[in-house]
């Protein structure tokens, strides 16, 4: 899929996560597409899909952007020496990004959006396995 | 070759976090709040749109299933909500005209006035429609049919963000009413739960609350006094604590509010 679309697809995500949803689904967005595709790019993805997610959320640009760049680029450098594809890894990273982030925002420990998030995560993999094997992550 | 790529991620990483930081930090300056006040208002139409969307698909699915059954439960939430709110409007105007027997010629309590503000999204926290071009502020509070919904936490050019009670990290100092009988019965700290529900602790084992007992803010900490919050719904058998809890239940569902009032004290 085109960056741009995927970028329109962020901004529906944080549409629909600033209107009800009370999980981050752009997260899932910023993973999926740091798994699939050159570590440069993914900085760049993180990058601007942080901005879209603070656009839509009010309040100062720049916050989710350094949080999405520091997710996507930790994830890096444990590619580099660990194997991400494992089925279990992702759900795990997901589950603690998202109570890390809420620990940011609430100053308080919320596991429930994490372990939905995960959840979201290991459907997709179940139901998707041969999208598995295009993991690239490198840099 | 790898360690090229890794310092090639990293220099792109840093200028990256550094060019966040600096809008970060502009931002929070107000540089650019005109352009962001300008760019965010197709996407607060966006965000309401969906609200509006999701609340409806909402009550249609619940209409689907036993509508006539769900009409009537919407009917008596009402008519309870309505009742909480007349007994402590009641018990108020006692205890205020008893006061102004008292004290004749003592001054009137402050003048509140109310904003309304059109509710563009909930999660942890709500998304109101004003901001500070609307002379909102931090700290204000925040109702819907007189009962509290929150307060500010964080106030844009025309948005604002409300905190709600029932947030896990909101603690508010709270009185617990009689519904039919004046005066406060205990004093407690009423904390968020992330859901629906909330705990009133620190309530001294000697004071005496019971089912259906109203809770109300007590006035202290910066919140503003006689605000209704919501209704014990169980205490929680004593026990060897020197506090006793109880669960409360809010009076009004967060999920399904439109509108919201600022409270402004002149």
């Amino acid at each position: 899929m085109k960056n741009y679309l995927l970028l329109f697809l962020v901004l529906i995500f944080a549409i629909l996560q600033v209107s009800f949803l009370p999980v981050n689904l752009v997260l899932l967005v910023v993973l999926a597409f740091a798994l699939l595709n050159e570590s440069s790019r993914s900085l760049l993805f993180a990058f601007y899909a942080g901005l879209i997610l603070d656009l839509a959320k009010g309040g100062p640009l720049g916050f989710y952007s350094i949080f999405f760049l520091v997710v996507v680029f930790v994830l890096l450098l444990y590619s580099n020496r660990f194997e991400v594809s494992r089925w279990f890894f992702i759900p795990i990273f997901i589950f603690l990004v998202s109570v890390i982030e809420n620990l940011f925002k609430v100053h308080f420990f919320v596991w429930k959006e994490g372990l939905i998030l995960a959840f979201v995560w290991f459907l997709r993999i179940t139901l998707m396995p041969e999208r598995n094997k295009d993991f690239k992550l490198k840099v | 070759m790898k360690e090229a790529g890794i310092k090639k991620n990293f220099f792109l990483f840093l200028i990256l976090i550094l060019i966040s930081v600096l809008l970060l930090l502009l931002s929070k300056q107000n540089w650019f709040t005109s352009f962001l006040g300008w760019l965010r208002q197709p996407l607060n139409r966006l965000e309401s749109t969906s609200l509006s969307s999701y609340q409806g698909s909402l009550g249609k699915l619940s209409f689907s299933s036993g509508a006539q059954k769900q009409e009537k439960i919407f009917e008596l939430e009402g008519r309870l909500r309505q009742l909480a709110v007349d007994q402590n409007k009641l018990s108020l105007c006692q205890e205020e005209n008893d006061k102004l027997k008292r004290l004749l010629g003592a001054s009137l309590p402050v003048s509140w006035q109310f904003m309304d503000a059109k509710v563009l999204g909930i999660t942890d926290r709500i998304k109101i429609a004003r901001g500070a071009n609307q002379g909102v502020k931090q700290g204000m509070m925040v109702v819907a049919e007189n009962i509290l919904v929150g307060k500010i936490v964080e106030v844009d050019t025309n948005v604002s963000f409300v905190q709600l009670i029932t947030s896990p990290n909101s603690k508010i100092p709270v009185a617990v009413k009689k519904p039919d009988s004046e005066g406060i019965q205990a004093k407690g700290l009423l904390l968020g739960q992330s859901g629906q529900t909330l705990l009133l602790d620190k309530v001294l084992q000697a004071e005496s609350i019971q089912k259906g007992d109203l809770i109300t803010t007590s006035g202290d900490e910066n919140w503003l006094p006689d605000l209704l919050i919501g209704q014990i719904k169980e205490v929680m058998p004593k026990s060897a604590e020197v506090y006793q809890k109880a669960n409360v239940s809010p009076l009004i569902n967060y999920h399904d509010l439109r509108t919201v009032f600022i409270i402004i004290i002149q």
